[in-house]
């Protein structure tokens, strides 16, 4: 978060004069900030989650400086440079969950892995540097929609959390019961340094310069690497991110 | 226009990640209680994640068309069935199978009659699968029965190997005499224990259950000290060697000052046992108000020169034994020997090493 914040900061003098220096008639530069809210999350609720007992999305910022070439008629291409976080916090209360405690050692080689019937709490927040590219439609109002594709370099990673109130059964739904008060997991390491998807927006011109944005994107590559086995289902990034841009 | 927008991707949102699917069968395959009638009961039975034991009268069923009535996890189904008669002359294995068919555990039921004895070699060692970790047992009249307990199987979660030579209590051919004696070694439990405040295990080894589903939350009751014990102690023998090793650490992991080197804890207790109390645990065991008489080792310091050292301890007891109760089996015995003698607050040192054989209790 403080290391987003850092790069924000640093980036955003920069971005203003140099889009005004080179602004013409044919490209137009713009520039974005937002808020996401969304999940990381199974596509289908794994059978061995019984309940979502609170979901809190968290404040996820983004900042984009973003392209625009229209193409004669009403279709046009644009891509952007965006900082963005995606995560949440959720509790639920699970049935035989397969999971693994670490107790944030984050060593493969010394955890508890088995299955877990109680409460799971997962904190999410993870860091991109994306980079979209949109085919763009503009309508006769004010109006554009864009779909495109995304792909997103990772900067800061965080999933890590803690099981509660419940208890472990060694290895095998059948293997020794062992009570859990709270056990710590952090799977920061395994998050995929690399995301990327499909997303799709829409911008609302509110004046000449100012317009609003919505964009959906989920993310078709799984968040956690391919050999990460401790929950036994694949999370994908599904967010949406609401915002506000400036066109130059 | 924005809320429309607003209106199209929200629901695109919740119907990719779905709603919650109807509860799956269960998996596990637990024997939850044993119910057998009170009359034939000496102690009450102790289920682990793969046994059952009860000391029950003979003399009060037949042994050999007994039907002993489960109660299994919901939905799972056990074989031989609940209530059908078994003959348990020689213990009976169970198979539990779960709701949803996928997973099955077996279960040893030992319905065993002859009261523990009062001589105890570590000779016969029973490893349990999987784990893989040794437990001695007994052998009275032809009888197997597994009437000690340790803490490994709270180990085997955390165990680096799961060898025999990695657990804190393993049987060792260093024997004063026949093949095996028990030995004892306190054991790092590694980062995942250090984080947990339970930096060590101490190896330890008593008359009793350990109810492994309690070592992470509260060790100290995990232990369940007493056996069912019929005869007068007056005095604890048997023979040991210790070899403390460095420095006692805390739970931090700390060395403790005034630094001090490990000890070891060699004692034996007998206790009355009620209904609502049956066993005494690992925070009362030398302080309940039922204990009866105690015999502890005076002290725990290293043992000099190579090889095993005798003890002869007399029971110290601090009330009268009711002899129609004892007759009855309301008292309970309880032998527990530990390489390091606060190991069960996780204060050591790891590496220190307690070897004991030919235990006995003499009595009246």
């Amino acid at each position: 978060m403080k290391k987003l914040n850092v790069i924000l900061l640093a980036i955003l003098p920069f971005l203003t004069p140099e889009i005004k220096a080179q602004s013409d008639k044919k490209l137009n530069f713009n520039v974005r900030a937002g808020f996401s809210i969304g999940a990381s999350t199974p596509i289908g609720i794994p059978v061995t989650i019984r309940k979502i007992e609170s979901y809190n999305p968290g404040l996820l910022l983004s900042l984009e400086a973003g392209l625009h070439y229209p193409l004669p008629g009403k279709f046009g291409l644009a891509t952007a440079l965006r900082l963005e976080q995606k995560g949440m916090t959720t509790q639920s209360r699970v049935k035989g969950y397969y999971t693994t405690f670490n107790e944030g050692s984050n060593s493969r080689s010394q955890s508890i892995i088995g299955y877990f019937w109680g409460t799971v709490e997962t904190k999410v927040k993870n860091s991109y540097l994306t980079l979209p590219i949109h085919a763009t439609y503009a309508f006769n109002s004010p109006l554009t929609v864009k779909a495109g594709a995304f792909v997103s370099l990772l900067l800061e990673n965080n999933f890590s959390g803690k099981a509660r109130n419940g208890y472990v059964r060694d290895q095998t739904p059948v293997g020794l019961k062992e009570e859990i008060d709270e056990a710590y997991y952090d799977f920061s390491k395994e998050v995929r340094p690399v995301n990327a998807g499909v997303e799709i927006g829409a911008d609302y011109r509110l004046n000449s310069r100012l317009f609003a944005s919505a964009m959906f994107n989920y993310a078709l590559t799984p968040l956690m690497k391919k050999d990460f086995q401790s929950i036994d289902f694949d999370l994908h990034n599904l967010y949406l991110n609401l915002g506000v841009g400036y066109r130059f | 226009m924005k809320n429309t927008i607003f209106y199209l991707i929200i629901p695109a949102f919740f119907s990719l990640s779905g709603c919650i699917k109807p509860e799956a069968e269960n998996m596990e395959a637990d024997i939850v209680k044993v119910d057998l009638p009170d009359s034939v009961l000496i102690a009450p039975p102790v289920i682990s994640n793969n046994s059952v034991t009860a000391f029950v009268r003979y003399d009060k069923l037949d042994i050999t068309a007994f039907a002993p009535k489960f109660v299994v996890t919901d939905g799972a189904r056990i074989s031989p069935a609940s209530g059908v008669p078994q003959n348990f002359t020689t213990p009976v294995t169970y198979t539990v199978y779960s709701e949803d068919g996928k997973w099955q555990k077996n279960y040893k039921i030992s319905l065993l009659q002859n009261t523990v004895s009062n001589t105890f070699a570590f000779e016969n060692w029973t490893l349990t699968p999987e784990a893989n970790y040794n437990t001695p047992y007994e052998i009275v009249n032809g009888e197997n029965q597994n009437v000690w307990a340790s803490g490994n199987s709270g180990f085997s979660l955390v165990a680096p190997e799961k060898k025999p030579e990695a657990y804190p209590t393993q049987r060792s051919p260093n024997a004063l005499e026949g093949n095996y004696a028990a030995y004892l070694e306190t054991k790092s439990t590694g980062a995942l224990g250090a984080l947990v405040g339970m930096p060590l295990a101490a190896g330890n080894l008593f008359l009793g259950s350990f109810d492994g589903s309690k070592s992470l939350t509260a060790p100290l009751e995990a232990t369940l000290f007493g056996i069912p014990f019929n005869k007068k102690p007056l005095r604890f023998t048997g023979s040991y060697r210790y070899l403390p090793a460095g420095p006692v650490t805390d739970k931090t992991g700390t060395p403790v000052s005034p630094q001090r080197d490990d000890q070891c804890d060699i004692y034996a207790v007998l206790f009355k046992a009620s209904a609502d109390k049956p066993y005494l645990n690992g925070s009362n065991i030398l302080t309940d108000q039922n204990v009866v008489a105690v015999a502890q080792l005076p002290n725990g310091n290293q043992t000099s020169g190579s090889g095993y050292h005798p003890f002869d301890i007399t029971f110290k007891y601090r009330g009268e034994i009711d002899p129609a109760d004892l007759a009855g089996y309301a008292y309970k015995l309880s032998i527990i020997f530990t390489s390091s003698k606060n190991g069960a607050t996780f204060e050591g040192a790891v590496g220190s090493k307690l070897y004991v054989d030919d235990v006995k209790i003499v009595i009246e």
